[in-house]
C-alpha cells in the first residue's frame, strides 16, 4: 500500500473529537420576538394614553417583560433568578435615577430595557455574565428604546418617542436581517460604551480608591521599611481542623486573629470614608440653591391642599391617598416640568410630617428645609427684592391656606413671590412674608395676624388675605353637618367632608346656594371688618382677595385631576355658593374667581392650587390693588 | 450507564489564574482529571474548564445532578483581599493594574460558584455545595494524598495562593494540616519569575527556560542575590527585599535597582540569552535550590517525618528536585507530578473528600494514587481507524502494541522521529509516553531537529530521556525511580572535560558537542531529566524494548507532542495536525500507524515487524 500524501487536516469538522462551540439557548424566532417586544414595550404607552395611570402600565410592562423571560428561558435558567434580576433592576434603576429624570421615565427606560433584553436574548444579568462574549442584547436598539422611555415619561415630544419606538424595533430587524454588520457595529458601540464607562468608572474608582485604599494604606513604605528590618519568620497557623473544615464553604478565609483585627480596622476605616464621601456629596446636593435666584430669608407658614385636612374621613383618606399617588409631572397643568414630582415629593412630606396643631389658626407648619419648600418659624421662603435703589421699600404679609401657602410652586414662584417681582417693576422692593398655613380659613388666617403683632413684631404695610375657597367649602360642610350658625367660625374639616360625601347627603340639606353664599359672605365680611380695623390701628393696610378655583370655570375643572373631582351636584352646589359669595363680598373683597375662565392653558392641579404661571398671573390681578394700598400708605 | 453514586462524586475545579483543569474523585479514588487547555488548544487557558468539566463527569459517567460536591482551589476573596491590600500597600504606582483588576474581579472572578453552577448547566442543583479550599491546601493535598505514604511532611512552594507562597504541613492517614506558611511578597516562586522575566523569558511560561539556560552559567550573581535580595532565617524561613521587585505593584516583575546588581537592564522579552543571562539563571536556580532545602530542613524538624511530598509550581523544578533528594533531610520524596495549578483541581477534590467530609484514606499500599498521570481521554484503536478511512488517510493497521512499537522502534532507530500517541492523556506538563514524540537519544543531531524544526524551542534545551526502569541505573547516576519525569540525574556516560565552555560558543554549540552515550539527552553539565519506565507504562515500555531489542539502547527521548505555542494534543485529530505541521517521520495512533508522505511506502513498515 502507497502513501503518496500527506494527510492534511486543516477542516474542524473533520475532528469528530474538537470542541464545538457552547450550544447557545434555544433561538426564539425573531419575528415572534420582535412582535413580543413590541407589543409589550408599547403596553405602558397605550396605558397611558387610554388615560390610566402611567405607573400602572410600566407596572405591566415590568411584570409582563418578567413573565416572559421566565417562560422564555426557564428551560435554561432559573425562572427566581431571572425575576429576581428583572425586579432588582426594575427597583434599584429607578431609585437611581428618578431625581435625574423622574420615576416615571425612568421606570419606561428601564421597562424599555428590559423587555428588549427579554423579548431578544434573555435577561441583563446574563449579559454581565457572559461578559460581553456574545452579542447578548441588541444594544444598538436599547439607546433609542430608552430615550423613547425618557422622552415618554417627561410628557414631551411624544412624536419623537414614537419616532425612536420605530428606529428601536427597526434596529431590532436589522439585527436579524444583517446579524454579521450588526455584530460588528455593536461590538464597535459596545466599545465605546465601555470605553466611556471605563473612564467614568476609573474616575468614581480613583476617588473611592484613594480614599478606602491608598489612605490607609499610606504608611505602606514605612511598614515595609519596619518589615525589612524584622527577620523572616514563618507564621504559625493555628486554626483547629474543624474550623478549615467550616470554613471551606465561604470563599474567604477568616485568618488568623490579627489579621481579622487589622482588617476590620481597614474595614472600618473604610466605611468611615466611604460614608464620610457620601455625606460630602449628600451636603453639597443639599446645599445647592433649589430654584435659582431664591434666598431663604424670611419665614411663611402654610399648607391646605384646598382644604386637606389631618382628620379625614375613610372615604376622603382613600382619595387623599389616590390623589397623592397622582404624580404631577402626569397632570395637564406640570406637562414637560421637570421638577414636578420632586416638588410635590416635598410638599407631600411636609404636609404630612410638619403640619401640626397649634393654638393659633389650628394649625401651623414646622420649620422645613427641602430643594423647593423651605420654611422657617411659620414663614415659606419668598423671593427677595431685586435689587432696586430707587424703589420705595414696604413690607406685606400674605396669609391664606394651601393655595397661597403655594402647594404647587416653588418657593420663588408662589404667588406672594410673583408680587414681589412684579412689584419692582412698579417701584416697591417688597420684603413678602408669606406666613399662610394649609387649611386656614380667614378668621384663622386673622388670628395669625394678630397673633405675630401681638408678639411684637413690626407691623406690615399691608396684609394680604388669599382665601375663599376654604371658607365656602368649610362653611357648607359645617352648615350640613352641624347645623347652620351665622356666628360660628367655621374650619375645614374633613370629617365633615367624609361624612356628607359617604352619607349621600344633599348640598340643600342647610339651605339653597343663595342662602349658603351669603352665609359664606356674611362670615367672612365679619372677618374683614374687625382685621381691617386692627390693622388700621397699626398703621397697615388690608387686602382681602377671593382666590380662583377650577369649579369657577369649566375647561380648567375638566383639565384637573380626576380625583379631585366632586359629585356634579356638590360641583354645581359650591359653584353657585361661592359665585354668590365672592359677587357679596365684592367691592371690599378682590374676586378672582373667574379670573382662568380666558385662559385656555391648564393651570390648576386640582380644584384650587394652581401651577406657577397660574400663580403669576394671580398676582399680576392682585397688583394693581397691593399698589393702591401701598401708595396710599406712603 | 449512569452509576448510581449518590454523592460520593466531587469535581475539583482550578480556574482564573492559569493552567484551569478539572478532576473528579469518586468515592476517594480520582477517576479522571484534564487541563482545559487540551480542549480548547489556548495553552495556560485560565477559563472556568467547562471543557474538561464536561468531560469529566461523563468519564466518570457522573451527571451533574449527582454530584454531591465542587471544591474549588482557591479562596477568591481573599484572593481578592490581597490584591487590594497589597495595591493600598504599593499606592498610586500601583493603580495600572488596579483598575483592570478590579475590573476582571468585579466582573468575572468573585462568581466563582455562579460561574461552576452556569458552566454545569441547567441539570445542577443550584445548592450544590462548593466548597473553597485554600490554594496552598489545594497544593498539599494533590500531594499528600496522591501519595503513596501514609504520613508525610508536606511542603508547597508556588507563586503566590491567596497569601501563602510556601507551606508546610503535616499529613497522617486522612488528617492533612498546613502548620505553618510564608506569605506574600515572599516567595520562591516569584523569585524565579522575576528572575526569568529579568533574562527575557515570558513569566509562567518561561521558567523551564531559565531552569535549562542554568547549566551554561556560573552562578557569579548568588553571593549578591543572598546577600542583598533574599534574607533567609535559621528556620528556612526568608524574605525578598521588595526594593528590588514590582510584582506588587502588577506591571512588571523586577524595579531598577535590581539591574544594578545584576550588571544592566533586564534583557528584553524574547531576545536570545547571553551568558550574563545564563550566569543569573544559573546563580537563580541555586539560590532557589538553598530557600528550598532551607524549607525542607525547618520541614522535617517540625513535622518529625521522614517522608515528604512536594507540589506547587516550584516543585517542577527537577534540578531542585534532584538537590532535595541528594542533600535534603528526607529520606523519601513523592511529588505530585501536575504539581502546578492544574494539580490544584486535584487537591482540592481530595480536601473535599478526605477532610470537609472526613472520609477514610484508602491505604496506598506503597503505590501513589495518579494512575501514573494517565487520566485523560483515551481512544479506542477502532474509532481512530474508522476516522483515519474517512478521511482517506492512508494508515497500517497493526494488531498488537508490539507490533505497533516494533514497527516504531525500527524507524526510531534509523533516525525517525515518532509521534506516539497511547491511551490515556496525561495530566500535568510532561508527557510521560502516551501523547509524546520519541526519538533516538544517540543522535546528537535529534536535538537541533527537534528543538528547531519540530518543537519550535531554543535550541539550548536538551530533552528528556525516557528508560526502563530496570536499565536505568546502567545509563543515569539514579538512585531513586523517576517516573513522572521530575528529577534530574547525571548521565553515566557523560564526559565532562569534553565539553566546550569558553564564552562566545552558542549555547546551542555547546550542547551539540556534549560528550555522551546520549547526546540529545544530556545538558552541557552531564544532567539529563530522567523518566524511568515501568510496567505501569507498558506502552512506552514496548516501544522501549522494541528499541533496546534493535540498539541495544533502553533509552528513547521522549518530549510532548505538540509544537511550540500549543499545548499537548488531546485526540487523535490534534495529533494529525501536529504530525503534518511538524514534519514527523511517523504517527503511531494506537494501532493505527500513519507515515509521512516522504516515507512513500509502507513496506519498510511491514519489513519492521
Amino acid at each position: 500500500m502507497a502513501i503518496d500524501m500527506r494527510p492534511r487536516l486543516d477542516e474542524v469538522h473533520d475532528d469528530p473529537w474538537a470542541i464545538v462551540p457552547r450550544p447557545s439557548r434555544p433561538p426564539v424566532p425573531v419575528g415572534g420576538r420582535v412582535a413580543g417586544a413590541i407589543a409589550i414595550g408599547t403596553l405602558g404607552p397605550v396605558w397611558a394614553l387610554l388615560g390610566q395611570r402611567w405607573w400602572v402600565g410600566a407596572a405591566m410592562v415590568l411584570v409582563v417583560g418578567a413573565v416572559v423571560e421566565a417562560l422564555l428561558w426557564a428551560t435554561r435558567r432559573s425562572p427566581v433568578a431571572q425575576v429576581a434580576g428583572v425586579v432588582a433592576l426594575a427597583v434599584l434603576a429607578p431609585l437611581a435615577t428618578w431625581s435625574t429624570v423622574g420615576r416615571g421615565p425612568a421606570a419606561f427606560a428601564v421597562a424599555g430595557v428590559v423587555v428588549a433584553d427579554a423579548a431578544l436574548v434573555g435577561c441583563a444579568p446574563a449579559w454581565r455574565r457572559r461578559g460581553g462574549g456574545d452579542v447578548a442584547v441588541a444594544s444598538l436598539a436599547v439607546a433609542p428604546l430608552v430615550g423613547a422611555g425618557v422622552l415618554w415619561g417627561r410628557g414631551q415630544h411624544r412624536v419623537a418617542a414614537v419616532v425612536a419606538l420605530l428606529v428601536a424595533a427597526g434596529l431590532v430587524e436589522l439585527y436579524q436581517r444583517r446579524p454579521a454588520g450588526c455584530a460588528r457595529a455593536d461590538a464597535r458601540a459596545r466599545r465605546a460604551v465601555l470605553a466611556l464607562a471605563t473612564g467614568l468608572g476609573a474616575v468614581l474608582l480613583g476617588l473611592t480608591v484613594a480614599i478606602t485604599l491608598y489612605l490607609p494604606g499610606a504608611f505602606g513604605g514605612i511598614l515595609e521599611r519596619r518589615r525589612r528590618r524584622r527577620p523572616p519568620q514563618w507564621t504559625e497557623r493555628t486554626a483547629p481542623l474543624a474550623a478549615e473544615r467550616r470554613d471551606a464553604l465561604r470563599p474567604f478565609a477568616p485568618g488568623a486573629p490579627a489579621a481579622v483585627a487589622r482588617r476590620n480596622l481597614v474595614g472600618v476605616l473604610a466605611v468611615v470614608a466611604a460614608v464620610g464621601l457620601l455625606a460630602v456629596v449628600v451636603e453639597d446636593r443639599r446645599s445647592t440653591p433649589p430654584t435659582s435666584g431664591i434666598e431663604v430669608a424670611a419665614p411663611s407658614d402654610a399648607v391646605g391642599a384646598g382644604g386637606l385636612d389631618l382628620d379625614a374621613g375613610e372615604e376622603q383618606l382613600a382619595l387623599m391617598a389616590l390623589a397623592r399617588d397622582t404624580k404631577l409631572s402626569s397632570l395637564a397643568a406640570y406637562d414637560g416640568v421637570a421638577f414636578a414630582d420632586a416638588m410635590q415629593s416635598e410638599q407631600q412630606q411636609l404636609r404630612d410630617e410638619n403640619l401640626v396643631a397649634a393654638d393659633v389658626g389650628g394649625r401651623r407648619v414646622e420649620d422645613f428645609e427641602g430643594r423647593y419648600v423651605n420654611v422657617t418659624d411659620g414663614e415659606r421662603a419668598s423671593a427677595p427684592p431685586p435689587p432696586c435703589p430707587t424703589c420705595e421699600e414696604a413690607t406685606v404679609w400674605f396669609v391664606g391656606g394651601s393655595a397661597a401657602f403655594g402647594f404647587g410652586q416653588r418657593d420663588d414662584h408662589t404667588v406672594a413671590s410673583a408680587l414681589v417681582q412684579l412689584a419692582a417693576a412698579e417701584g416697591w422692593s417688597l420684603t413678602m412674608r408669606n406666613f399662610a398655613v394649609p387649611g386656614l380659613t380667614v378668621h384663622e388666617e386673622a388670628e395669625v395676624v394678630r397673633a405675630r403683632l401681638d408678639a411684637g413684631e413690626p407691623p406690615p404695610d399691608v396684609v394680604i388675605f388669599y382665601d375663599g375657597y376654604n371658607d365656602t367649602s368649610a362653611t357648607l360642610m359645617s352648615s350640613i353637618v352641624d347645623g347652620v350658625d351665622p356666628a360660628r367660625d367655621d374650619h375645614l374639616d374633613f370629617d365633615q367632608w367624609a361624612m356628607v360625601l359617604e352619607g349621600g347627603r344633599d348640598p340643600n340639606l342647610a339651605g339653597s346656594p343663595t342662602e349658603m353664599g351669603e352665609l359664606v359672605a356674611d362670615k367672612y365680611r365679619r372677618v374683614v371688618r374687625s382685621a381691617s380695623e386692627e390693622l388700621d390701628a397699626v398703621g397697615a393696610e388690608a387686602l382681602f382677595v377671593y382666590q380662583p378655583d377650577a369649579i369657577a370655570t369649566a375647561h380648567q375643572y375638566d383639565a384637573a385631576t380626576p380625583l379631585w373631582k366632586l359629585p356634579e351636584r356638590f360641583r354645581a352646589f359650591m359653584d353657585a355658593t361661592s359665585d354668590v359669595a365672592s359677587d357679596r363680598l365684592a367691592p371690599d373683597v378682590l374676586d378672582l374667581r373667574n379670573l382662568f375662565d380666558a385662559q385656555p392653558e391648564p393651570v390648576f392641579f386640582d380644584l384650587m392650587h394652581l401651577n406657577e404661571p397660574g400663580g403669576r398671573w394671580v398676582a399680576e390681578a392682585i397688583l394693581p390693588s397691593l399698589v393702591e394700598r401701598l401708595e396710599s400708605g406712603s | 450507564m449512569t452509576r448510581s453514586i449518590a454523592s460520593t462524586a466531587v469535581l475539583g475545579v482550578s480556574a482564573d489564574y492559569h493552567d484551569a483543569a478539572a478532576a473528579i474523585v469518586i468515592d476517594g479514588e480520582l477517576v479522571a482529571a484534564a487541563e482545559e487547555e487540551r480542549f480548547t488548544r489556548v495553552k495556560h487557558d485560565a477559563s472556568i474548564p467547562l471543557h474538561a468539566m464536561q468531560w469529566c463527569l461523563a468519564e466518570a459517567g457522573v451527571s451533574p445532578a449527582e454530584l454531591g460536591s465542587i471544591a474549588f482551589y482557591a479562596k477568591p476573596l481573599t484572593t481578592y483581599e490581597r490584591i487590594l491590600a497589597t495595591h493600598a500597600k504599593v499606592g498610586p504606582r500601583g493603580l495600572g493594574s488596579l483598575l483592570p483588576a478590579v475590573s476582571t474581579w468585579s466582573r468575572s472572578k468573585l462568581w466563582v460558584r455562579e460561574r461552576l453552577i452556569d458552566a454545569l448547566g441547567g441539570d445542577v442543583d443550584r445548592s450544590l455545595p462548593i466548597t473553597f479550599v485554600e490554594h496552598h491546601q489545594s497544593h498539599a493535598a494533590s500531594a499528600f494524598y496522591a501519595s503513596p505514604f501514609e504520613s508525610a511532611a508536606v511542603l508547597t512552594f508556588d507563586g503566590v495562593g491567596e497569601w501563602a507562597t510556601t507551606s508546610i504541613g503535616l499529613g497522617t492517614g486522612r488528617q492533612l494540616r498546613l502548620l505553618a506558611q510564608l506569605d506574600f511578597p515572599d516567595s520562591i516562586g516569584l523569585l524565579f519569575s522575576a528572575l526569568t522575566a529579568f533574562c527575557g523569558f515570558e513569566v509562567n511560561d518561561g521558567e523551564y527556560k531559565l531552569m535549562g539556560l542554568a547549566p551554561y552559567g556560573e552562578p557569579r550573581y548568588a553571593d549578591v542575590l543572598r546577600e542583598r535580595v533574599v534574607r533567609a532565617g535559621a528556620d528556612g524561613s526568608f524574605r525578598l527585599d521588595q526594593r528590588y521587585f514590582d510584582y506588587q505593584a502588577g506591571r512588571r516583575m523586577t524595579r531598577p535597582a535590581l539591574a544594578a546588581l545584576l550588571d544592566g537592564p533586564p534583557q528584553p522579552q524574547g531576545s536570545p540569552p547571553g551568558q550574563r543571562e545564563a550566569d543569573i539563571a544559573r546563580s537563580a536556580q541555586v539560590v532557589v535550590e538553598d530557600l528550598v532545602l532551607g524549607v525542607a530542613r525547618h520541614a522535617r524538624e517540625v513535622t518529625g517525618q521522614p517522608r515528604a511530598c512536594l507540589a506547587g509550581g516550584v516543585a517542577l523544578n527537577c534540578v531542585a528536585n534532584a538537590r532535595l533528594r541528594r542533600e535534603g533531610p528526607f529520606d523519601d520524596l513523592w511529588i505530585q507530578p501536575a504539581a502546578g495549578d492544574a494539580g490544584g483541581a486535584v487537591g482540592a477534590a481530595w480536601w473535599e473528600w478526605h477532610q470537609r467530609r472526613q472520609q477514610p484514606r484508602r491505604s496506598p499500599a506503597g503505590s501513589d494514587a495518579m494512575a501514573g498521570a494517565f487520566l485523560g481521554p483515551a481512544f479506542e484503536t477502532e474509532e481512530i481507524a474508522r476516522w483515519l478511512t474517512d478521511l482517506h488517510v492512508p494508515f497500517h493497521r497493526c494488531d498488537t502494541l508490539a507490533e505497533a512499537a516494533s514497527i516504531a522502534a525500527g524507524h526510531l532507530a534509523e533516525g525517525a522521529v515518532v509521534g506516539w500517541f497511547q491511551g490515556r492523556m496525561e495530566f500535568g506538563p510532561r508527557a510521560l509516553g502516551h501523547r509524546s514524540i520519541l526519538a533516538d537519544p544517540r543522535d546528537p543531531g535529534v536535538v537541533a531537529r527537534l528543538n528547531l524544526a519540530i518543537k519550535g524551542r531554543e535550541g539550548f534545551r536538551p530533552f528528556a530521556p525516557a528508560v526502563l526502569a530496570e536499565r536505568a541505573t546502567d545509563w543515569f547516576e539514579l538512585e531513586e525511580p523517576s517516573p513522572y519525569m521530575l528529577f534530574t540525574a547525571p548521565v553515566a556516560s557523560w564526559h565532562p572535560g569534553e565539553a566546550p565552555t569558553s564564552a562566545g560558543i552558542g549555547f546551542g554549540d555547546r550542547l551539540a558537542s556534549v560528550r555522551s552515550a546520549l547526546p540529545a539527552c544530556t545538558h552541557v553539565d552531564g544532567s539529563a531529566r530522567v523518566q524511568t519506565v515501568d510496567g505501569d507504562n507498558p506502552e512506552l515500555r514496548a516501544v522501549l524494548e522494541a528499541f533496546e531489542a534493535r540498539t541495544g539502547c533502553p533509552v528513547l527521548v521522549n518530549t510532548s507532542f505538540n509544537r511550540a505555542g500549543e499545548p499537548i494534543v488531546r485526540t487523535p485529530a490534534d495529533a494529525l495536525r501536529c504530525f503534518d505541521g511538524a514534519g514527523l517521520d511517523l504517527l503511531v495512533l494506537e494501532r493505527c500507524i500513519v507515515a509521512a508522505g516522504a516515507r512513500s511506502s509502507m513496506a519498510p513498515l511491514g519489513a519492521a515487524r
